[in-house]
């Protein structure tokens, strides 16, 4: 008779031990002293409640250092009708007109209240704003466009400093470079830009703001040929934690100008951001290709060869999506975008078109500006989104199949997998240049969950942590900050710093040292 | 025997001055009150309900606790024997619960050991640490395992039984 193999035993005992009942037969050494372990793991506390109640607890803290209940009548009775008379945006309250349309995020799963919404239209609003709320100690939240999918852009009792209705765009023809306020959205940037031709990368949904996504790194169409968003950003005006405005570029503050490109919004309110601009277009070749999901492996085996070859005109990410929001029918996908001539376009894209066939091919010469919005229906405003995301060490065939197998169980037909290809000008920077260290050709791995029906809420949840655990054998180390949402395990934002997280923080200290701006991916001072 | 963390008299100083920076406390001393707690009561929502309650005391209480010399974790198992008879009042109103006498130094070690325990998951291999999880904390069966991770249950239990070993030894080696 073969002898049991001892995994095999093991499972058995330490089944029967899980289930209550009393182990038999043989349990001498070895696999009773590792039984006796499995014995001492029964009621391992899972990390998401360790998770969950440390962000609980962090969460009751909150309000006690904001002190709500002395300030909220502070600001009605006077130091708010103050700031009324000299603030030229709006102040908005509970129960005011616009408030709630105003406190409203992306996000659907963020349903917050701040105790004043900031609606700045300026740079001096912005000041009054932050002065404000270091007077009455009110937690800060800064929204641009409002599409952090942690919800960091706004805030349950604090302040809302809302950028939105600071659009400013101005484009200098002369030095190629644009101007534009930190409400700006990627829509409003690319129309001004496009005008004439010009474009830096920004993001691939157009209702996404600028400051936002580019003080995180900011991935888009035009990362291959022109790097990403921080690596076009010539410089920031910011507001800092004790009101000062202060220009951070090469030449001004040169320290603070390295942080803010990967940062976040940790070192202030970004009032206005200035881009290198490029020649783009107007026509550029783009769009999607998709197949039949029962052809997914062959489509990302492909779509790994395509990028890994691929030229730095040309961008391209993969998906496992459902052909229409509502319809049952998973496909297999590839976006692309090439910036370059059309004639380069053209043959560089037909491999793609060729493969298959596809059942759906929108790969054709199109505006960039049209290139730039082709994703927003699919991420309609209020949508509930729970991501996670990780860098991958490798795009293996194991992690192919992964991919599959987890999105033949998704419940939900807005929600996708995604690979980002990082590529070209986006990995010719050195990973200590920028505080964006991710500066290796690869891909980053996307669990995108997003539903409407809140009934959907519990499965789209599970569905998304399960399909993360699934991955994590084949994660790197590295994180994308703009990804990360509320609850992750270990600590996300110095995965996502990676060897710059130590100098961030000593950055953070000289420039927010009591951290005031701790409503994003906090980067804690260094002490 | 509960050991004072090194600087954990400037930690608590610090929480007790800015109580954000609770959350390190928090960290340091999770699984030592939830190994504690979780060996006293039925279930696995008792057990987070009680922790919960333990570190929400103590964060509200944190400016009470004065530094003698005591580790700040002799006083969260105060609070945790404490929660942990509270419960029993609670759930078993007709029996004569008797008071909860003060923790004792072998209850203190062998929550030490299974916080240590708990620890050497965190710093397991990724695939192993992942089913370790999923099959102690999150009772999941090795075939719900394997669909997860897309592996076999073959492998699942081989990577089982590689992380048990890798704990064991470790367990091992505290000890010695």
């Amino acid at each position: 008779m073969p002898e049991r193999d001892p995994a095999e035993r093991l499972d058995e005992l330490v089944d029967t031990m899980l289930r209550g009942s009393a182990t038999t037969g043989d349990t001498a050494a070895p696999l009773g002293d590792l039984l006796a372990v499995a014995g001492e793991l029964r009621g391992l506390p899972s990390e998401e409640f360790r998770a969950r109640l440390g962000a609980e607890l962090a969460k009751a803290v909150a309000p006690k250092e904001a002190d709500m209940v002395t300030t909220t009548p502070l600001i009605r009775a006077g130091l708010l009708a103050e700031l009324a008379g000299r603030f030229s945006g709006q102040l908005l309250q509970p129960g005011d007109h616009e408030y709630d349309e105003a406190r409203r995020v992306h996000n659907g799963l963020v349903d917050k209240r701040p105790a004043l919404i900031a609606r700045c239209r300026g740079t001096a609003d912005i000041v009054e704003a932050v002065n404000l709320a270091r007077a009455l100690r009110l937690e800060v939240a800064i929204r641009g466009g409002g599409h952090n999918v942690a919800g960091r852009a706004t805030i349950d009792g604090g302040l809302m400093i809302d950028l939105s209705p600071m659009k400013g765009i101005h484009v200098d023809l002369a030095t190629r470079t644009a101007r534009a306020q930190g409400g700006a959205t990627w829509a409003e940037y690319n129309r001004e830009t496009q005008a004439h031709g010009l474009a830096s990368t920004g993001g691939v949904v157009s209702s996404t703001g600028i400051a936002g996504l580019t003080l995180g790194g900011g991935l888009g169409w035009l990362m291959g040929k022109h790097g990403l968003a921080i690596d076009n950003l010539l410089s920031v005006q910011l507001v800092t934690a004790d009101g000062r405005i202060l220009t951070a570029s090469e030449r001004e503050h040169p320290d603070l100008f390295w942080g803010l490109r990967g940062g976040g919004g940790n070192f202030g309110v970004a009032a206005s951001l200035a881009y290198r601009l490029h020649a783009v277009g107007p026509t550029i070749t783009g769009g999607l290709v998709a197949h039949p999901f029962p052809r997914a492996r062959d489509v990302l085996r492909f779509y790994r060869d395509v990028s890994a070859s691929a030229p730095d005109e040309l961008t391209a990410f993969a998906s496992l999506l459902h052909a229409l929001a509502g319809s049952d029918t998973k496909i297999a996908a590839i976006s692309a975008c090439h910036c370059g001539t059309l004639e380069h376009g053209a043959a560089v894209v037909r491999p793609i078109k060729a493969f298959g066939p596809p059942v759906m091919d929108t790969l054709s010469p199109k505006p960039y500006s049209q290139m730039n919005s082709m994703l927003d229906t699919a991420y309609p405003k209020g949508a509930f989104n729970y991501w996670k995301s990780n860098f991958l060490a490798a795009l293996s065939d194991d992690v192919i199949d992964t991919m599959i197998d987890c999105y033949a169980r998704c419940p939900s037909p807005m929600s996708q997998l995604l690979l980002e290809h990082l590529h070209g000008a986006a990995v010719r920077v050195g990973a200590s240049d920028t505080a964006f260290p991710h500066r290796r050709a690869g891909y980053n791995f996307l669990v995108l969950g997003q539903w409407m029906d809140p009934a959907d809420g519990e499965r789209c949840l599970a569905w998304v942590r399960e399909t993360f655990a699934a991955m994590q054998p084949f994660m790197a180390s590295g994180r994308y900050v703009n990804y990360l949402g509320n609850e992750e395990d270990g600590d996300p934002v110095a995965a996502a710093y990676g060897s710059n997280y130590l100098r961030l923080q000593q950055l953070k200290a000289k420039y927010d040292p009591d951290n005031f701006f701790h409503m994003n991916q906090n980067i804690r001072p260094a002490r | 025997m509960v050991e004072s963390e090194p600087d954990e008299k400037l930690l608590v100083e610090t929480a007790q001055r800015d109580p954000r920076c609770f959350a390190d406390l928090y960290r340091m001393h999770f699984d030592r009150v939830y190994a504690y707690v979780s060996r006293r009561v039925a279930t696995r929502s008792d057990a987070q309900d009680l922790t919960a309650e333990v570190f929400q005391q103590a964060l509200a209480n944190l400016g009470r606790f004065e530094w003698r010399g005591v580790p700040f974790a002799a006083w969260l198992y105060r609070i945790a024997a404490n929660a942990v008879t509270d419960h029993h009042h609670r759930t078993v109103r007709d029996q004569n619960v008797p008071p909860n006498p003060e923790p004792g130094r072998g209850e203190h070690e062998s929550a030490e050991r299974r916080a240590s325990l708990y620890r050497a998951v965190r710093e397991l291999p990724a695939d192993q640490r992942r089913v370790i999880e999923m099959r102690f904390a999150e009772d999941k069966s090795i075939a719900e395992i394997a669909r997860v991770l897309g592996r076999s249950e073959g492998a699942v239990k081989q990577l089982q039984f590689r992380a048990l070993g890798s704990l064991r030894a470790r367990l091992d080696q505290d000890d010695a």
